[in-house]
């Protein structure tokens, strides 16, 4: 199968801090992965350097086989990200949220209304971001991480903060994601495991465990 | 700038300006302290029949450096604070069209609270009408100037701790090449002079603004990407 990610002797390094020392991982269309470990371990650092939101001190990652550091415009079309932080303002509903994320990827009115049922969020495209609870404002993220149907859905710390219902509800939706390879990351695995074939063990900043499920 | 770099720039400049607009609070807050810093020089300078340009002239600039503090600490700091600012990063653009959208933004909102000096100015410093258009030109340039390198100033603090206050002290050192020939020229203006007068100034002024924008291209990819 090919590779849709690839990593390749990263490195990070912040000041005398090692977060990570020479990983490597390829990982496949369709494959869900999740990046599990204690905090601190270098999950979320090797993630933003999987989205080009940080660059690594040394190695390469490949996104659909091009270098992604040496052309982020064209791998961040590639790549949808969940933070564990929402990426939406408050101010602006939720379908206007949509539409200015959209906007750089010149998304489709159709692709408003798939993303919206993908989440089923639908009722709520017109209420303000800042007005919806935790676990639909996180459904609003995943419906903008959707827009132009990335290859790649990158996930960072998920399921941080929801209670069981709504993370077992996103687990679903995650689940029904067939195409996308999925990488998340987290330090409860029992969610994750739901959805997720693939667990890595990261722990100060190596490798400990590469585990298919 | 491209064009496509220019649209992408107005879409980020555009969402900023609704953002602010939801959320007036602020913006109006600044057109408050800019009426109320006219009017208390106008009580305090009731009693003198001829003012001198030079004082006027500060005094305006006074108000647009504070105001520019008041807009420009937000345009990077609240990205962060909200955590937005990943957002931007995950946009598929040049970080440099973020940085330009900012500037836009902080252009726009600077010329409005610009337009309210002018009004307060004309109603409560007694300005001549005819002057108006001379001082639009001198502070829609300073305006320009203060939103390249309030926005490029924000963006190098956005990740430090107390930014606000650290903007406020870095702020003015930085701002020098601004308000010495601003001031100069908006008294020159006030003096009726004419434009003409204030082409050292203007040059100046653009030249900063050059400066500015070379710097910005050169070193923001690296700030903005950690």
């Amino acid at each position: 199968m090919t590779d849709v990610v690839r990593v390749v002797d990263v490195t990070k390094n912040f000041g005398h801090i090692k977060a990570l020392r020479g990983i490597s991982l390829d990982f496949t269309k369709g494959q869900k992965t999740s990046f599990l470990g204690p905090n601190g371990a270098g999950k979320s650092t090797l993630l933003r350097i999987i989205a080009t939101q940080m660059v690594p001190s040394a190695g390469n990652v490949f996104v659909m086989g091009e270098d992604a550091h040496a052309n982020r415009e064209k791998a961040k079309r590639n790549i949808g990200i969940v933070g564990h932080r929402s990426f939406l303002y408050d101010e602006l509903t939720v379908l206007e949220n949509l539409h200015f994320y959209g906007s750089f990827i010149n998304a489709a009115e159709s692709e408003f209304d798939r993303v919206l049922k993908i989440t089923d969020i639908e009722r709520w495209k017109d209420t303000k971001s800042g007005h919806l609870s935790y676990g639909l404002r996180k459904r609003g993220d995943i419906s903008r991480a959707l827009l132009g149907d990335p290859p790649i859905l990158l996930l960072d710390e998920f399921f941080a903060g929801l209670d069981q219902e709504t993370a077992g509800a996103l687990a679903k939706y995650m689940n029904g994601l067939k195409d996308q390879t999925i990488i998340t990351t987290s330090h409860t695995p029992e969610l994750i495991n739901n959805f997720c074939d693939r667990s890595i063990f990261i722990r100060r900043g190596l490798i400990e465990k590469d585990v298919e499920l | 700038m491209s064009e496509s770099m220019l649209s992408q720039a107005l879409k980020l400049a555009r969402k900023d300006i609704i953002v602010e607009l939801r959320r007036p609070h602020e913006l109006l807050s600044i057109i408050a302290f800019t009426l109320s810093s006219i009017i208390v020089s106008s009580f305090s300078w009731r009693t003198i029949l001829r003012l001198d340009p030079l004082v006027i002239s500060a005094a305006m600039w006074v108000v647009i450096f504070f105001a520019s503090i008041l807009v420009l600490t937000t345009s990077f700091a609240r990205e962060v604070d909200r955590g937005t600012i990943d957002g931007l990063r995950s946009i598929p653009c040049p970080p440099t069209a973020i940085l330009a959208g900012k500037m836009i933004y902080g252009m726009i909102t600077l010329v409005i609270v610009l337009l309210s000096l002018i009004f307060s100015s004309l109603l409560f410093l007694n300005l001549n009408t005819a002057l108006i258009p001379g001082l639009v030109i001198i502070f829609t340039i300073g305006a320009i100037d203060f939103a390249l390198m309030g926005s490029m100033m924000s963006a190098v603090l956005m990740y430090s701790e107390g930014k606000n206050l650290l903007l406020a002290f870095l702020f003015f050192p930085v701002s020098v090449p601004i308000l010495l020939p601003g001031i100069q020229a908006t008294s020159k203006i006030l003096a009726g002079e004419g434009m003409l007068a204030t082409i050292p100034e203007m040059r100046l002024l653009f030249a900063f603004m050059l400066a500015v924008i070379a710097a910005s291209m050169l070193l923001f990819q690296e700030i903005f990407l950690e």
